[in-house]
């Protein structure tokens, strides 16, 4: 487990340096996410009774449009000069190249999220850090169950030409269930439901991550073969 | 000896109805060197895919070191350079050798890729990314990649490819340093003579199927031309 750890922190550190070398994908999905919540914002006519239940669906519509962006680059670098065929000829375990793939993609999502949070509190009038550590948690749950499937659907179809369509095709309807419990979640913490209501929501999503991480990992070993 | 031997037998594979290996047997015994002729879609590449552990053969078993090609246990003893490099062209010279080192479990990755970019004479390139460099110096990384692990095989696919005279030369110099010091190496090749100045014995595959093995020492290149030539291409 420990070789495991530490290969998937040489990647992910490969990774991040990589990225801050280019430092032009994440400014550009921060404002690909901004323009959505600002074009939903002047789209609807938004009020204090629909907001917590408008605004909660277009919040993880930005992630979920930012997020893709995201995960669809995380196995360009190793389709380069065909380096996923070194990760493959190296001795660690696959599981590893998974796990530092979904931890940079876990990093990259949670700071665009960082940056379009203020943006939403504004815009919307809405305080979703209400009942923060509820909300942090819905947040946590919903990113690692849509960034697990994210980058299995990333590795699948990597190798694919019509890659920037497909992936979006394949993934959406996977995560369905789970955007719909995660802004579900989101909006009974925004409108101050009975914690009972948003309780159920954040189990539903702690299953659903726990499944698909173990299922994932187990089939990315097959999915590297392929690559 | 089984150790250093790399092993096929009857080794077939198929895609789909298309067969682009059949039922070749091929042993390289330990500090062999061991030059693949052929022409395209001669099923080269899909041999060599095969030992190293990247692709299942259809039929037949492949050994490496006396394990199964496709066993975790035998990747760390593999170093495979190909045309493609392997290398991250955004990554510094430096930064590629010890990721990899840190891939292969090396005890001291940054002491080993400083050790391996002097061998490869790019140690005053080794803060420079791999974008800015000649196909020259990305060949000798990608050997200085290769051998991080100190790998006991060696498996080359057609390394000289885009290469000039002077850097083929260079990299010949550099693969006959390796096989001096007992490595058991396989390489795939179109170019007849570096291969067989490179190697101590050739074998042909043509349609799947391998039609020539034997000892090159003494062969002269217009005679091993002369045989190919009837071989494979009448």
């Amino acid at each position: 487990m420990r070789g495991i750890l530490r290969a998937a922190r040489a990647i992910l550190v490969k990774d991040m340096r990589t990225e801050l070398r280019s430092r032009e994908f994440l400014g550009n999905t921060f404002m690909f996410a901004l323009l959505v919540i600002v074009i939903f914002n002047f789209a609807f006519k938004i009020n204090a009774q629909n907001a917590p239940q408008l605004a909660s669906g277009i919040l993880w519509i930005a992630f979920l449009f930012a997020g893709t962006l995201g995960v669809g680059r995380s196995f360009q670098a190793e389709k380069e000069n065909d380096c996923i065929q070194a990760l493959a000829l190296s001795p660690v375990d696959r599981s590893a190249v998974f796990l530092a793939k979904l931890a940079g993609n876990l990093i990259f999502l949670a700071l665009v999220q960082a940056m379009v949070l203020p943006a939403f509190v504004v815009l919307y009038n809405l305080n979703v850090m209400e009942n923060f550590p509820m909300q942090a948690l819905v947040f946590l749950l919903g990113d690692v169950g849509f960034m697990t499937l994210g980058t299995l659907v990333a590795a699948l179809s990597a190798n694919l030409k019509a890659r920037e369509i497909l992936l979006p095709v394949l993934l959406l309807p996977l995560l369905t269930p789970l955007l719909i419990f995660a802004a579900a979640a989101t909006s009974a913490l925004i409108g101050g439901d009975d914690p009972a209501v948003y309780l159920s929501r954040i189990k539903f999503l702690a299953a659903f991550d726990l499944i698909f991480f173990v299922v994932s990992t187990l089939v990315f070993e097959y999915i590297m073969d392929e690559l | 000896m089984e150790k250093g031997r790399i092993e096929c037998r009857g080794v077939g594979k198929k895609f789909g109805d298309f067969t682009a290996l059949s039922d070749v047997d091929l042993t390289i015994d330990e500090g062999d060197f061991l030059v693949l002729f052929g022409p395209n879609g001669a099923g080269k590449t899909t041999l060599l895919k095969i030992l190293c552990g990247m692709v299942r053969p259809t039929s037949g078993t492949a050994r490496v070191g006396g394990a199964d090609s496709h066993s975790p246990a035998i990747r760390g003893k593999i170093g495979v350079i190909s045309h493609k490099s392997y290398l991250y062209d955004s990554l510094m010279a430096l930064e590629n050798l010890v990721f990899f080192g840190e891939m292969y479990g090396v005890a001291d990755p940054a002491g080993r890729a400083m050790e391996l970019l002097k061998t490869v004479e790019l140690e005053n390139r080794r803060d420079s990314v791999v974008r800015a460099f000649s196909r020259g110096m990305v060949q000798r990384l990608s050997i200085a990649r290769a051998l991080v692990a100190d790998p006991e095989f060696i498996f080359l696919d057609e390394p000289f490819t885009g290469l000039d005279h002077h850097s083929a030369l260079m990299f010949q110099s550099l693969l006959s340093a390796l096989h001096r010091r007992g490595k058991t190496v396989m390489m795939i090749t179109h170019d007849i003579p570096l291969g067989l100045a490179a190697s101590t014995r050739a074998a042909i595959l043509r349609g799947g199927r391998k039609i020539f093995d034997e000892s090159t020492l003494g062969t002269g290149v217009p005679e091993f031309m002369r045989m190919y030539v009837e071989r494979v291409e009448k």
